[in-house]
């Protein structure tokens, strides 16, 4: 529904923030998220005319903005080299082979997990270590746990195996849980045993 | 009965949590019980726990820690600018 509440001119100051934030976390790039942006706006002021108020503006612009992500993804992908003698050692392992995992006793959480979640603040560490995931790795682990892309989906966009995606994931997860334990510790939350 | 390779391959292949009820007991039976890959897989689940909660708040606070600096808004300003 066009009206003065949701045109175009209202886009910046009112979903501008939110939006940036919503890219920056699934690109880890400033730049890359502003563009995002951009082209966001640029193509919804094409598509303006077709959008039919049934979802607030913001979640509108939310949708186009996800498709801009994802062809970032994919673009940027292209540069990206993949260490495959490492990937190779993992695929190779017994465990992952008969298993499907790579590492049978893998080190305790530091903190409590469960608990953690709960707090708003843990939130905030979980927001940075996000958008702190090195390049590679965060891109197909942003498609695959925040935007729910199916492996298959990822496997075609960012052209890797499907066990050359595991190991991606493998090792973001690593990274993240990582990231967590130093930056979070029961200290600041209220679990106490 | 799950085999390891079956858990592993649902949890990569899924959000634990958007699982249907009755995958989600079996993968937690299995992983509750299983000396071999249970705690390698209960991390995986835990880790998408929290990105679901990361989530949820997300949608619901529409927190915005990340701000536009003033040059970057003027930047896309200028550019919706000029399309129209």
């Amino acid at each position: 529904m066009v009206d003065a509440d949701n045109g175009p001119e209202t886009w910046l100051d009112d979903h501008g923030d939110y939006l940036l934030q919503f890219a920056y976390v699934r690109l880890r790039n400033r730049a890359a998220a502003e563009d995002a942006l951009q082209e966001t706006f640029l193509a919804a002021m094409k598509a303006f005319e077709r959008y039919d108020g049934k979802t607030p503006v913001r979640y509108w612009l939310r949708g186009i903005l996800r498709h801009k992500v994802v062809d970032y993804i994919r673009k940027a992908s292209r540069e990206v080299a993949v260490d495959d003698t490492e990937n190779t050692e993992i695929l190779d392992s017994f465990r992952f082979k008969a298993f499907g995992i790579h590492d049978q006793n893998p080190p305790d959480w530091k903190f409590d997990p469960q608990n953690a979640f709960e707090r708003k603040e843990f939130m905030q560490v979980f927001y940075d270590c996000l958008s702190h995931l090195n390049e590679n790795m965060g891109q197909a682990f942003a498609l695959r746990e925040l935007e729910g892309l199916s492996t298959e989906e990822i496997c075609k966009q960012l052209k890797l195996t499907p066990n050359n995606l595991w190991v991606i994931l493998h090792r973001a997860r690593k990274q993240l849980k990582s990231c967590l334990e130093s930056n979070w510790t029961e200290g600041d939350g209220v679990y106490e045993c | 009965m799950l085999t390891c390779k079956q858990v592993s391959k649902t949890l990569a292949e899924n959000r634990y949590y958007e699982l249907s009820w009755s995958q989600k007991v079996g993968l937690f039976m299995h992983i509750r019980l299983c000396a071999v890959c249970g705690k390698a897989n209960q991390q995986i689940v835990d880790l998408q726990t929290g990105i679901r909660k990361f989530l949820a708040r997300e949608e619901k606070e529409h927190f915005t820690e990340v701000k536009l600096k003033p040059e970057e808004r003027e930047r896309i300003r200028q550019r919706m600018n000029d399309k129209t």
